[in-house]
């Protein structure tokens, strides 16, 4: 055993004994020992495969290049080390919805760092590729796929039964500004938790769109049903 | 100096070891203070019954199960149907026009302390023109964060509680079902039934979808409840495994609902009804194992009918078949062409191998009669 790995040692055995002192002093002074265990809420994020929140969840597109026309860019929201979660400790014991729209509501587009670019996510003329009836004057849509996505249930007394995936969308406003990622029945785990992976995304961006890096703020809900 | 190090990186390691094995989740949400003992879906959503102007107050909690403050939006808004006719709740940035209008919420801000919750009061008000059925808004909790641009979608997350506000009046509570699709995907049977709520109320319906051979035999059958929300058609994805062997089925759904003026949670005198949706024939591939199975026996079964067809034409020749004797320059050709019948046939028939040589006098059996069609092919 060298130097270095007898200061090591010594550090940790040290280290020990304080844990064990500590320890014994709180048995000391309590003899009824009270636990509570605080009912959770139902919630969604996203987190890693050790199941920690990640702060600014952002899923990037394929790269494109300026086209004079009519172009699809496709991504995941999911991944292995970026997973959908939904817990329900209980919360909600008819089911529940988890849904995704845009944050800034229908009215919503892809924009560049300076909001000075922007293309649409919800115009279906021509399947995103050009400008419809709309407010503004922008085309481009968003499908959102979550049949191709796989769920999988992450506790050991939950399983995935009575939870159903939806079907691929595009956003169009006012007649689609919601797609649904999950239902759960009332049958499903009244506690579990579960996530999903490889949620597929496509989004048409019209031709001549300026070269830039643009972005959406999208919204996952969940609600009680 | 190393001696330290090493000291300091010993006592670091265990230090770390506790924080990185208990970081969890965050868990930011909310749910009914006040839930009605009577009504166990209270516990969840917000159960109301207004009539036109009046007013009632509940509260709701605001929940942070996280290890740090947060500040923590509560806001109101409507609900929308999101695809599939599932329900949602609209965004903030929507504006507010129906139920999100008539709640008002004694704080849009609250800081929560770590691993605690804040009751948030709140009154909702029904219009004087609030529409007789179900109404529905949420109640949206929501981490504030400023967000920095990254290129890509970036999500933000939030927990909202459904607010199902009954308006009382002539109230109708009926569903009718609308189609059936079935959609094979690797080695799953997507079956997805939709029903139309007709009334003015949601209902609670429990689908049921089975998939039958066509002599009658259920091969899965599936049943979920699932919310049908007023005036909306309803779809749902049931996955159920793909039937081995493949073929022709039928598939089917039905839903029941209490039809009886019951309210979301109330289980009271229920008046359970059920409706039949359409069914749909469906054909299905085989597993690749059942395939090669089912190759197989179809190979075999036309062999084997061959070989029987042989056997039985064969026992009919050698009762209807009569002798002959081969004459100088006859050969099988010739024979066969006289009989109207293949030389190949004349060939098996009497056991003659190649060359297909005959000798003068040799006797072999030839048809009695001489068929009426001659033969398609000769012997080159």
């Amino acid at each position: 055993m060298n130097k270095f790995t007898k200061v090591a040692a010594s550090a940790l055995a040290i280290v020990g004994v304080a844990l064990s002192l500590t320890t014994v002093t709180y048995a000391a002074n309590n003899t009824n020992v009270t636990q509570t265990i605080n009912s959770g809420t139902l919630v969604t994020d996203i987190r890693d495969a050790s199941r920690v929140t990640v702060a600014s969840p952002t899923f990037a597109m394929a790269g494109t290049t300026f086209s004079f026309n009519c172009q699809t860019t496709t991504g995941t929201i999911g991944s292995a080390s970026q997973r959908l979660y939904v817990d329900n400790p209980g919360a909600a014991n008819a089911g529940y919805t988890l849904t995704l729209a845009a944050t800034a509501g229908a009215t919503g587009l892809w924009n560049n760092a300076g909001v000075s670019q922007s293309f649409d996510f919800n115009d279906p003329t021509t399947a995103g590729c050009t400008d419809g009836a709309d407010a503004d004057a922008k085309g481009g849509q968003l499908t959102v796929d979550p049949a191709a996505a796989t769920l999988t249930a992450d506790c050991s007394s939950c399983t995935v039964t009575g939870i159903t995936k939806g079907t691929a969308t595009a956003y169009s406003q006012a007649v689609t500004d919601s797609v649904t990622l999950l239902t759960a029945a009332a049958g499903s785990d009244d506690v579990g938790r579960w996530y999903l992976t490889g949620i597929g995304l496509s989004q048409a961006i019209p031709g001549e769109q300026p070269n830039d890096s643009y972005t959406i703020n999208l919204t996952a809900t969940v609600t009680a049903s | 100096m190393r001696t330290i190090l090493a000291g300091l990186l010993a006592i670091g390691i265990v230090i770390a070891i506790p924080a990185a094995a208990f970081a969890e989740s965050g868990s930011i949400g909310g749910r009914p203070a006040q839930p009605d003992p009577s009504n166990s879906r209270t516990k969840s959503i917000f159960v109301k019954t207004i009539a036109p102007n009046a007013t009632v107050n509940d509260v709701v909690e605001v929940v942070n199960n996280t290890n740090v403050k947060k500040t923590i939006a509560v806001y109101a808004t409507d609900s929308v149907v999101s695809s599939g006719g599932a329900f949602a709740c609209a965004q903030m940035a929507d504006g507010l026009n129906n139920v999100g209008k008539w709640i008002t919420l004694s704080q849009n801000s609250v800081e929560v302390p770590a691993y605690e919750s804040v009751k948030v009061p709140f009154t909702i008000t029904a219009p004087s023109n609030a529409e007789p059925g179900e109404q529905n808004g949420c109640i949206n909790i929501q981490e504030q964060k400023n967000t920095e641009f990254q290129s890509g979608v970036a999500l933000s997350f939030r927990t909202a509680i459904r607010v199902a506000i009954l308006v009382p009046g002539d109230i109708k509570k009926e569903i009718t079902p609308q189609s059936i699709s079935v959609v094979e995907k690797s080695d799953k049977l997507i079956l997805s039934p939709s029903v139309k709520n007709t009334g003015n109320v949601s209902v609670d319906a429990d689908i049921t979808t089975t998939v039958r051979s066509l002599f009658g035999t259920v091969q899965s059958t599936q049943t979920s409840t699932f919310p049908v929300l007023r005036g909306e058609v309803t779809d749902w994805n049931f996955e159920v495994a793909k039937p081995f062997w493949g073929g022709l089925y039928n598939a089917s759904f039905s839903a029941t609902y209490d039809s009886s003026s019951n309210f979301i949670g109330d289980n009271n005198n229920k008046v359970p009804k059920t409706i039949d949706g359409q069914s749909k024939l469906v054909f299905v591939t085989p597993s690749l194992i059942a395939f090669l199975i089912e190759f197989t026996l179809f190979v075999g079964i036309i062999v084997g009918a061959y070989y029987l067809y042989r056997y039985l034409s064969h026992k009919k020749n050698v009762k209807t078949w009569v002798n002959y004797k081969v004459k100088a320059n006859d050969n099988l050709e010739t024979i066969a062409m006289k009989k109207a019948i293949s030389w190949k046939l004349l060939a098996r028939e009497n056991s003659i191998k190649a060359p297909y040589i005959l000798q003068e006098d040799q006797s072999i059996k030839v048809p009695g009669k001489v068929n009426a069609k001659k033969p398609s092919k000769t012997k080159k």
